[in-house]
Protein backbone atom coordinates (compact mmCIF):
# COMPACT_ATOMS: atom_id res chain seq x y z
CA UNK A 1 0.00 0.00 0.00
CA UNK A 2 2.73 2.41 1.09
CA UNK A 3 4.74 1.44 -2.00
CA UNK A 4 1.80 2.36 -4.18
CA UNK A 5 1.43 5.75 -2.50
CA UNK A 6 5.15 6.48 -2.86
CA UNK A 7 4.96 5.37 -6.49
CA UNK A 8 2.11 7.81 -7.15
CA UNK A 9 4.01 10.68 -5.51
CA UNK A 10 7.18 10.00 -7.48
CA UNK A 11 5.47 9.37 -10.82
CA UNK A 12 6.63 11.74 -13.60
CA UNK A 13 2.99 12.72 -14.29
CA UNK A 14 2.53 13.86 -10.69
CA UNK A 15 5.73 15.90 -10.74
CA UNK A 16 4.75 17.39 -14.11
CA UNK A 17 1.33 18.36 -12.79
CA UNK A 18 2.88 19.88 -9.67
CA UNK A 19 5.36 21.96 -11.68
CA UNK A 20 2.66 23.02 -14.14
CA UNK A 21 0.45 24.07 -11.24
CA UNK A 22 3.15 26.27 -9.74
CA UNK A 23 3.97 27.72 -13.16
CA UNK A 24 0.26 28.16 -13.92
CA UNK A 25 -0.46 30.11 -10.74
CA UNK A 26 2.66 32.23 -11.30
CA UNK A 27 1.59 32.79 -14.92
CA UNK A 28 -1.89 33.94 -13.91
CA UNK A 29 -0.49 36.38 -11.37
CA UNK A 30 1.89 37.79 -13.99
CA UNK A 31 -0.85 38.24 -16.63
CA UNK A 32 -3.24 39.71 -14.06
CA UNK A 33 -0.46 42.00 -12.80
CA UNK A 34 0.10 43.33 -16.32
CA UNK A 35 -3.65 43.83 -16.76
CA UNK A 36 -3.87 45.71 -13.43
CA UNK A 37 -0.99 47.93 -14.55
CA UNK A 38 -2.68 48.61 -17.86
CA UNK A 39 -5.95 49.51 -16.08
CA UNK A 40 -4.10 51.94 -13.82
CA UNK A 41 -2.53 53.54 -16.88
CA UNK A 42 -5.85 53.57 -18.72
CA UNK A 43 -7.51 55.25 -15.75
CA UNK A 44 -4.72 57.80 -15.64
CA UNK A 45 -4.72 58.64 -19.31
CA UNK A 46 -8.30 57.73 -20.12
CA UNK A 47 -9.61 61.08 -18.91
CA UNK A 48 -6.69 63.22 -20.12
CA UNK A 49 -8.34 64.63 -23.23
CA UNK A 50 -11.59 65.21 -21.36
CA UNK A 51 -9.83 67.34 -18.72
CA UNK A 52 -8.10 69.40 -21.39
CA UNK A 53 -11.33 70.03 -23.23
CA UNK A 54 -13.05 70.93 -19.95
CA UNK A 55 -10.25 73.40 -19.19
CA UNK B 1 -56.94 -13.19 -40.62
CA UNK B 2 -53.81 -12.85 -42.71
CA UNK B 3 -54.10 -9.11 -42.49
CA UNK B 4 -54.27 -9.30 -38.70
CA UNK B 5 -51.16 -11.49 -38.58
CA UNK B 6 -49.39 -9.04 -40.87
CA UNK B 7 -50.35 -6.09 -38.67
CA UNK B 8 -49.25 -7.98 -35.55
CA UNK B 9 -45.91 -8.82 -37.20
CA UNK B 10 -45.42 -5.15 -38.06
CA UNK B 11 -46.26 -4.10 -34.49
CA UNK B 12 -43.72 -6.60 -33.16
CA UNK B 13 -41.16 -5.32 -35.65
CA UNK B 14 -41.61 -1.82 -34.18
CA UNK B 15 -40.35 -3.09 -30.84
CA UNK B 16 -37.70 -5.38 -32.30
CA UNK B 17 -34.84 -3.15 -31.25
CA UNK B 18 -36.21 -2.87 -27.73
CA UNK B 19 -37.07 -6.51 -27.17
CA UNK B 20 -33.65 -7.67 -28.32
CA UNK B 21 -31.94 -5.53 -25.64
CA UNK B 22 -30.05 -7.22 -22.85
CA UNK B 23 -31.68 -6.35 -19.52
CA UNK B 24 -28.66 -5.86 -17.28
CA UNK B 25 -26.14 -4.40 -19.70
CA UNK B 26 -28.49 -2.25 -21.77
CA UNK B 27 -31.94 -1.73 -20.22
CA UNK B 28 -30.85 -0.87 -16.65
CA UNK B 29 -28.17 1.67 -17.71
CA UNK B 30 -30.68 3.20 -20.13
CA UNK B 31 -33.30 3.60 -17.40
CA UNK B 32 -30.69 5.04 -14.99
CA UNK B 33 -29.77 7.64 -17.60
CA UNK B 34 -33.45 8.52 -18.14
CA UNK B 35 -33.74 8.99 -14.38
CA UNK B 36 -30.59 11.13 -14.42
CA UNK B 37 -31.97 13.21 -17.30
CA UNK B 38 -35.19 13.57 -15.32
CA UNK B 39 -33.20 14.65 -12.26
CA UNK B 40 -31.44 17.37 -14.27
CA UNK B 41 -34.81 18.59 -15.56
CA UNK B 42 -36.17 18.53 -11.98
CA UNK B 43 -33.22 20.56 -10.64
CA UNK B 44 -33.60 23.03 -13.51
CA UNK B 45 -37.33 23.57 -12.98
CA UNK B 46 -37.97 22.96 -9.28
CA UNK B 47 -34.69 24.23 -7.84
CA UNK B 48 -33.91 26.84 -10.53
CA UNK B 49 -30.37 25.45 -10.84
CA UNK B 50 -28.79 26.78 -14.08
CA UNK B 51 -32.07 25.99 -15.90
CA UNK B 52 -30.89 27.37 -19.24
CA UNK B 53 -28.35 24.60 -19.52
CA UNK B 54 -29.49 21.80 -17.22
CA UNK B 55 -32.94 21.55 -18.80
CA UNK B 56 -31.74 21.05 -22.40
CA UNK B 57 -29.02 18.73 -21.08
CA UNK B 58 -31.55 16.69 -19.12
CA UNK B 59 -33.81 16.31 -22.12
CA UNK B 60 -30.84 15.55 -24.36
CA UNK B 61 -29.72 12.85 -21.91
CA UNK B 62 -33.08 11.10 -22.27
CA UNK B 63 -32.97 11.56 -26.05
CA UNK B 64 -29.54 10.02 -26.58
CA UNK B 65 -30.33 7.10 -24.31
CA UNK B 66 -33.39 5.92 -26.19
CA UNK B 67 -33.13 2.41 -27.62
CA UNK B 68 -31.20 2.46 -30.87
CA UNK B 69 -30.63 6.23 -30.63
CA UNK B 70 -27.59 5.69 -32.79
CA UNK B 71 -29.53 4.00 -35.55
CA UNK B 72 -32.60 6.25 -35.57
CA UNK B 73 -30.57 9.30 -36.43
CA UNK B 74 -30.14 11.01 -33.08
CA UNK B 75 -26.45 10.47 -32.49
CA UNK B 76 -25.45 8.57 -35.64
CA UNK B 77 -23.00 10.21 -38.04
CA UNK B 78 -25.89 11.75 -40.00
CA UNK B 79 -28.07 12.37 -36.93
CA UNK B 80 -29.17 15.89 -36.04
CA UNK B 81 -27.40 16.01 -32.69
CA UNK B 82 -24.16 14.62 -34.11
CA UNK B 83 -24.25 17.23 -36.89
CA UNK B 84 -24.78 19.99 -34.30
CA UNK B 85 -21.99 18.49 -32.17
CA UNK B 86 -19.54 18.49 -35.06
CA UNK B 87 -20.58 21.99 -36.12
CA UNK B 88 -20.51 23.62 -32.70
CA UNK B 89 -18.67 21.66 -30.04
CA UNK B 90 -16.08 19.50 -31.78
CA UNK B 91 -14.63 22.71 -33.27
CA UNK B 92 -15.20 24.75 -30.05
CA UNK B 93 -17.49 27.23 -31.82
CA UNK B 94 -20.46 27.24 -29.39
CA UNK B 95 -18.48 28.04 -26.21
CA UNK B 96 -16.74 30.89 -28.03
CA UNK B 97 -20.01 32.32 -29.36
CA UNK B 98 -21.42 32.10 -25.86
CA UNK B 99 -18.47 34.16 -24.66
CA UNK B 100 -19.55 37.04 -26.93
CA UNK B 101 -22.88 37.04 -25.10
CA UNK B 102 -21.22 36.80 -21.66
CA UNK B 103 -18.81 39.63 -22.54
CA UNK B 104 -21.76 41.79 -23.57
CA UNK B 105 -23.48 41.06 -20.24
CA UNK B 106 -20.58 42.03 -17.96
CA UNK B 107 -20.00 45.51 -16.66
CA UNK B 108 -16.32 45.76 -15.78
CA UNK B 109 -16.92 49.16 -14.12
CA UNK B 110 -16.42 47.98 -10.50
CA UNK B 111 -13.13 46.36 -11.53
CA UNK B 112 -11.92 49.37 -13.53
CA UNK B 113 -12.61 51.72 -10.63
CA UNK B 114 -10.59 49.50 -8.25
CA UNK B 115 -8.18 47.41 -10.36
CA UNK B 116 -6.27 46.03 -7.35
CA UNK B 117 -9.23 43.72 -6.74
CA UNK B 118 -8.21 41.73 -9.75
CA UNK B 119 -5.44 40.05 -7.78
CA UNK B 120 -8.12 38.06 -5.91
CA UNK B 121 -9.48 36.81 -9.21
CA UNK B 122 -6.03 35.30 -9.81
CA UNK B 123 -5.74 33.82 -6.30
CA UNK B 124 -9.13 32.14 -6.56
CA UNK B 125 -7.94 30.00 -9.46
CA UNK B 126 -5.92 27.96 -6.97
CA UNK B 127 -8.57 25.22 -6.98
CA UNK B 128 -7.89 24.50 -10.65
CA UNK B 129 -4.25 23.71 -10.04
CA UNK B 130 -4.86 21.89 -6.76
CA UNK B 131 -7.38 19.67 -8.55
CA UNK B 132 -4.91 19.08 -11.38
CA UNK B 133 -2.46 17.63 -8.88
CA UNK B 134 -5.18 15.70 -7.02
CA UNK B 135 -6.59 14.18 -10.23
CA UNK B 136 -3.10 13.10 -11.30
CA UNK B 137 -2.60 11.49 -7.90
CA UNK B 138 -5.86 9.60 -8.35
CA UNK B 139 -4.43 8.09 -11.50
CA UNK B 140 -6.02 10.13 -14.29
CA UNK B 141 -3.80 10.67 -17.35
CA UNK B 142 -2.42 14.19 -17.24
CA UNK B 143 -4.58 15.62 -20.08
CA UNK B 144 -7.67 14.11 -18.50
CA UNK B 145 -6.63 15.54 -15.11
CA UNK B 146 -6.19 18.97 -16.72
CA UNK B 147 -9.67 18.80 -18.28
CA UNK B 148 -11.18 17.86 -14.91
CA UNK B 149 -9.25 20.61 -13.13
CA UNK B 150 -10.86 23.29 -15.29
CA UNK B 151 -14.18 22.58 -13.55
CA UNK B 152 -12.58 24.91 -10.99
CA UNK B 153 -12.77 27.73 -13.51
CA UNK B 154 -16.43 27.86 -12.39
CA UNK B 155 -17.21 28.78 -15.95
CA UNK B 156 -19.15 26.36 -18.14
CA UNK B 157 -17.97 27.51 -21.59
CA UNK B 158 -14.30 27.45 -20.47
CA UNK B 159 -14.71 23.91 -19.13
CA UNK B 160 -16.35 22.76 -22.36
CA UNK B 161 -13.71 24.50 -24.49
CA UNK B 162 -10.70 23.13 -22.62
CA UNK B 163 -12.10 19.59 -22.21
CA UNK B 164 -12.85 19.53 -25.90
CA UNK B 165 -9.44 20.81 -27.01
CA UNK B 166 -7.79 18.23 -24.73
CA UNK B 167 -10.11 15.57 -26.20
CA UNK B 168 -11.39 14.47 -22.81
CA UNK B 169 -13.30 11.20 -22.64
CA UNK B 170 -15.25 12.49 -19.65
CA UNK B 171 -16.62 15.69 -21.15
CA UNK B 172 -20.20 14.83 -20.11
CA UNK B 173 -19.30 14.43 -16.45
CA UNK B 174 -17.10 17.55 -16.55
CA UNK B 175 -19.93 19.69 -17.91
CA UNK B 176 -22.46 18.34 -15.43
CA UNK B 177 -20.03 19.00 -12.56
CA UNK B 178 -19.14 22.50 -13.79
CA UNK B 179 -22.73 23.69 -14.15
CA UNK B 180 -24.05 21.89 -11.07
CA UNK B 181 -21.45 23.35 -8.72
CA UNK B 182 -21.89 26.81 -10.27
CA UNK B 183 -25.54 26.56 -9.30
CA UNK B 184 -24.53 25.24 -5.86
CA UNK B 185 -22.17 28.15 -5.07
CA UNK B 186 -24.56 29.51 -2.38
CA UNK B 187 -24.27 26.14 -0.61
CA UNK B 188 -20.60 25.32 -1.29
CA UNK B 189 -18.93 28.64 -0.45
CA UNK B 190 -20.37 29.76 2.94
CA UNK B 191 -19.10 26.77 5.00
CA UNK B 192 -15.61 27.12 3.49
CA UNK B 193 -15.54 30.88 4.13
CA UNK B 194 -16.79 30.41 7.69
CA UNK B 195 -14.20 27.72 8.38
CA UNK B 196 -11.38 29.99 7.25
CA UNK B 197 -12.42 33.32 8.78
CA UNK B 198 -13.23 34.61 12.24
CA UNK B 199 -16.38 36.62 12.93
CA UNK B 200 -14.24 39.72 13.45
CA UNK B 201 -12.68 39.25 10.03
CA UNK B 202 -16.12 38.88 8.46
CA UNK B 203 -17.11 42.16 10.11
CA UNK B 204 -14.29 44.15 8.46
CA UNK B 205 -15.82 47.08 6.61
CA UNK B 206 -14.24 48.29 3.40
CA UNK B 207 -14.64 51.82 2.11
CA UNK B 208 -16.00 51.96 -1.39
CA UNK B 209 -14.39 54.72 -3.38
CA UNK B 210 -16.61 54.65 -6.43
CA UNK B 211 -14.28 56.43 -8.80
CA UNK B 212 -15.90 57.37 -12.09
CA UNK B 213 -14.54 55.42 -15.04
CA UNK B 214 -14.35 57.26 -18.35
CA UNK B 215 -16.05 55.86 -21.40
CA UNK B 216 -12.69 55.84 -23.18
CA UNK B 217 -11.23 53.57 -20.48
CA UNK B 218 -14.18 51.22 -20.77
CA UNK B 219 -13.69 51.03 -24.55
CA UNK B 220 -9.91 50.63 -24.40
CA UNK B 221 -10.02 48.00 -21.63
CA UNK B 222 -11.26 45.05 -23.75
CA UNK B 223 -8.81 45.94 -26.52
CA UNK B 224 -5.85 46.17 -24.13
CA UNK B 225 -6.73 42.93 -22.35
CA UNK B 226 -6.97 41.09 -25.68
CA UNK B 227 -3.57 42.42 -26.76
CA UNK B 228 -1.92 41.62 -23.40
CA UNK B 229 -3.33 38.10 -23.28
CA UNK B 230 -2.47 37.62 -26.96
CA UNK B 231 1.14 38.49 -26.20
CA UNK B 232 1.53 36.64 -22.90
CA UNK B 233 -0.79 33.64 -23.07
CA UNK B 234 -1.56 32.78 -26.68
CA UNK B 235 -3.77 29.79 -25.90
CA UNK B 236 -6.17 32.02 -23.97
CA UNK B 237 -6.61 34.43 -26.83
CA UNK B 238 -9.66 32.80 -28.43
CA UNK B 239 -11.52 32.70 -25.11
CA UNK B 240 -10.46 36.15 -23.93
CA UNK B 241 -10.80 37.63 -27.43
CA UNK B 242 -14.45 36.58 -27.81
CA UNK B 243 -15.25 37.65 -24.23
CA UNK B 244 -13.68 41.05 -24.80
CA UNK B 245 -15.27 41.44 -28.23
CA UNK B 246 -18.67 41.04 -26.57
CA UNK B 247 -17.68 43.61 -23.96
CA UNK B 248 -16.47 46.06 -26.61
CA UNK B 249 -19.84 45.80 -28.37
CA UNK B 250 -21.46 46.67 -25.02
CA UNK B 251 -19.21 49.58 -24.13
CA UNK B 252 -18.68 51.26 -27.50
CA UNK B 253 -22.05 52.97 -27.25
CA UNK B 254 -22.88 52.80 -30.96
CA UNK B 255 -23.92 49.15 -31.17
CA UNK B 256 -26.70 48.99 -28.63
CA UNK B 257 -28.85 46.74 -30.75
CA UNK B 258 -25.95 44.32 -31.39
CA UNK B 259 -25.13 44.37 -27.68
CA UNK B 260 -28.71 43.54 -26.80
CA UNK B 261 -28.78 40.77 -29.41
CA UNK B 262 -25.53 39.29 -28.07
CA UNK B 263 -26.77 39.42 -24.46
CA UNK B 264 -30.16 37.90 -25.16
CA UNK B 265 -30.74 36.29 -28.55
CA UNK B 266 -27.22 35.01 -29.26
CA UNK B 267 -26.58 33.80 -25.71
CA UNK B 268 -29.98 32.10 -25.49
CA UNK B 269 -29.74 30.50 -28.93
CA UNK B 270 -26.26 29.12 -28.34
CA UNK B 271 -27.23 27.91 -24.86
CA UNK B 272 -30.17 25.94 -26.26
CA UNK B 273 -28.00 24.28 -28.91
CA UNK B 274 -25.09 23.79 -26.50
CA UNK B 275 -27.26 22.17 -23.85
CA UNK B 276 -28.89 19.62 -26.07
CA UNK B 277 -25.70 18.96 -28.02
CA UNK B 278 -23.39 18.30 -25.08
CA UNK B 279 -25.84 15.57 -24.12
CA UNK B 280 -24.27 13.54 -26.94
CA UNK B 281 -21.64 12.64 -24.36
CA UNK B 282 -24.22 11.57 -21.82
CA UNK B 283 -25.01 8.14 -23.14
CA UNK B 284 -24.94 5.37 -20.55
CA UNK B 285 -21.81 3.74 -21.91
CA UNK B 286 -19.74 6.92 -21.54
CA UNK B 287 -21.37 8.28 -18.39
CA UNK B 288 -22.09 5.39 -16.04
CA UNK B 289 -18.52 4.78 -14.97
CA UNK B 290 -16.58 5.00 -11.74
CA UNK B 291 -14.67 7.97 -13.19
CA UNK B 292 -17.85 10.05 -13.40
CA UNK B 293 -18.33 9.92 -9.63
CA UNK B 294 -14.66 10.70 -9.01
CA UNK B 295 -14.94 13.68 -11.37
CA UNK B 296 -18.01 14.97 -9.53
CA UNK B 297 -16.01 14.72 -6.29
CA UNK B 298 -13.00 16.47 -7.81
CA UNK B 299 -15.27 19.24 -9.09
CA UNK B 300 -16.33 19.93 -5.51
CA UNK B 301 -12.67 19.89 -4.43
CA UNK B 302 -11.91 22.47 -7.14
CA UNK B 303 -14.67 24.82 -5.97
CA UNK B 304 -13.68 24.44 -2.30
CA UNK B 305 -10.01 25.19 -2.99
CA UNK B 306 -10.87 28.10 -5.30
CA UNK B 307 -12.78 29.64 -2.43
CA UNK B 308 -10.03 28.81 0.06
CA UNK B 309 -7.35 30.24 -2.27
CA UNK B 310 -9.13 33.60 -2.52
CA UNK B 311 -9.89 33.88 1.20
CA UNK B 312 -6.42 32.83 2.36
CA UNK B 313 -4.73 35.20 -0.11
CA UNK B 314 -6.76 38.09 1.30
CA UNK B 315 -5.77 37.04 4.82
CA UNK B 316 -2.13 36.95 3.74
CA UNK B 317 -2.37 40.48 2.34
CA UNK B 318 -3.97 41.67 5.59
CA UNK B 319 -0.77 40.79 7.45
CA UNK B 320 1.03 43.53 5.52
CA UNK B 321 -1.78 46.09 5.39
CA UNK B 322 -2.26 48.89 7.95
CA UNK B 323 -5.21 48.49 10.35
CA UNK B 324 -7.48 50.98 8.58
CA UNK B 325 -6.87 49.42 5.14
CA UNK B 326 -7.60 45.80 6.02
CA UNK B 327 -9.49 43.76 3.46
CA UNK B 328 -12.50 41.68 4.36
CA UNK B 329 -11.10 38.23 3.46
CA UNK B 330 -14.51 37.06 2.29
CA UNK B 331 -14.21 39.11 -0.90
CA UNK B 332 -11.37 36.79 -1.96
CA UNK B 333 -13.95 34.03 -2.29
CA UNK B 334 -15.78 36.04 -4.96
CA UNK B 335 -12.76 35.54 -7.21
CA UNK B 336 -14.28 32.38 -8.63
CA UNK B 337 -15.96 33.11 -11.86
CA UNK B 338 -19.50 32.07 -10.93
CA UNK B 339 -21.07 35.45 -11.66
CA UNK B 340 -23.04 36.99 -9.95
CA UNK B 341 -23.84 34.26 -7.39
CA UNK B 342 -20.47 34.40 -5.68
CA UNK B 343 -20.54 38.18 -5.08
CA UNK B 344 -24.09 37.89 -3.73
CA UNK B 345 -23.00 35.14 -1.31
CA UNK B 346 -20.15 37.30 0.02
CA UNK B 347 -22.38 40.36 0.32
CA UNK B 348 -25.00 38.35 2.23
CA UNK B 349 -22.39 36.92 4.58
CA UNK B 350 -21.03 40.42 5.22
CA UNK B 351 -24.50 41.59 6.22
CA UNK B 352 -24.96 38.53 8.45
CA UNK B 353 -21.76 39.42 10.33
CA UNK B 354 -22.70 43.10 10.62
CA UNK B 355 -25.88 44.56 9.19
CA UNK B 356 -24.01 47.69 8.10
CA UNK B 357 -21.29 45.83 6.22
CA UNK B 358 -21.94 46.35 2.50
CA UNK B 359 -19.47 44.39 0.41
CA UNK B 360 -21.41 44.06 -2.83
CA UNK B 361 -19.40 46.50 -4.97
CA UNK B 362 -16.04 45.09 -3.84
CA UNK B 363 -17.26 41.53 -4.28
CA UNK B 364 -18.65 42.34 -7.74
CA UNK B 365 -15.28 43.80 -8.78
CA UNK B 366 -13.54 40.63 -7.62
CA UNK B 367 -16.18 38.46 -9.23
CA UNK B 368 -15.79 40.00 -12.71
CA UNK B 369 -12.00 39.73 -12.26
CA UNK B 370 -12.55 36.03 -11.67
CA UNK B 371 -14.33 35.86 -15.01
CA UNK B 372 -11.19 37.09 -16.79
CA UNK B 373 -8.75 35.17 -14.57
CA UNK B 374 -10.61 31.87 -15.05
CA UNK B 375 -10.39 32.25 -18.81
CA UNK B 376 -6.67 33.00 -18.52
CA UNK B 377 -6.30 29.92 -16.27
CA UNK B 378 -8.05 27.82 -18.92
CA UNK B 379 -5.57 29.19 -21.45
CA UNK B 380 -2.66 28.37 -19.14
CA UNK B 381 -3.85 24.77 -18.92
CA UNK B 382 -3.99 24.68 -22.73
CA UNK B 383 -0.51 26.23 -22.92
CA UNK B 384 0.82 23.33 -20.88
CA UNK B 385 -1.21 20.41 -22.18
CA UNK B 386 -2.90 21.49 -25.43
Amino acid sequence: MLDKIIERFTAPEFIESLLCSVAGMAGIFIVVGVIILSIVLLNKFGTMGDKKSEE
Amino acid sequence: MEILVEIWTKILALFEGTTSMDFTSEVIPMVIMWAFGGLLIYFAIAKDMEPTLLLPMGFGTILVNLPLAELVGVISEEGAIRILYDAGIANELFPLLLFIGIGAMIDFGPLLSNPKLMIFGAAAQFGIFFTLVAATLLGFPIKEAASIAVIGAADGPTSIYVANVLKSENIGAIIVAAYSYMALVPMVQPPVIKALTTKNERKIKMKYEGKAVSKRTKILFPIFVTIIVGLVSQQSVALVGFLMFGNLIRECGVLDSLSETAQKVLANLVTILLGITVATNMNAEKFLRKETFIILGLGLVAFVFDTAGGVLFAKLLNIFLPKDKKINPMIGAAGISAFPMSSRVVHKMGLEADNQNFLLMHATGVNVSGQIASVIAGGMILNFFG
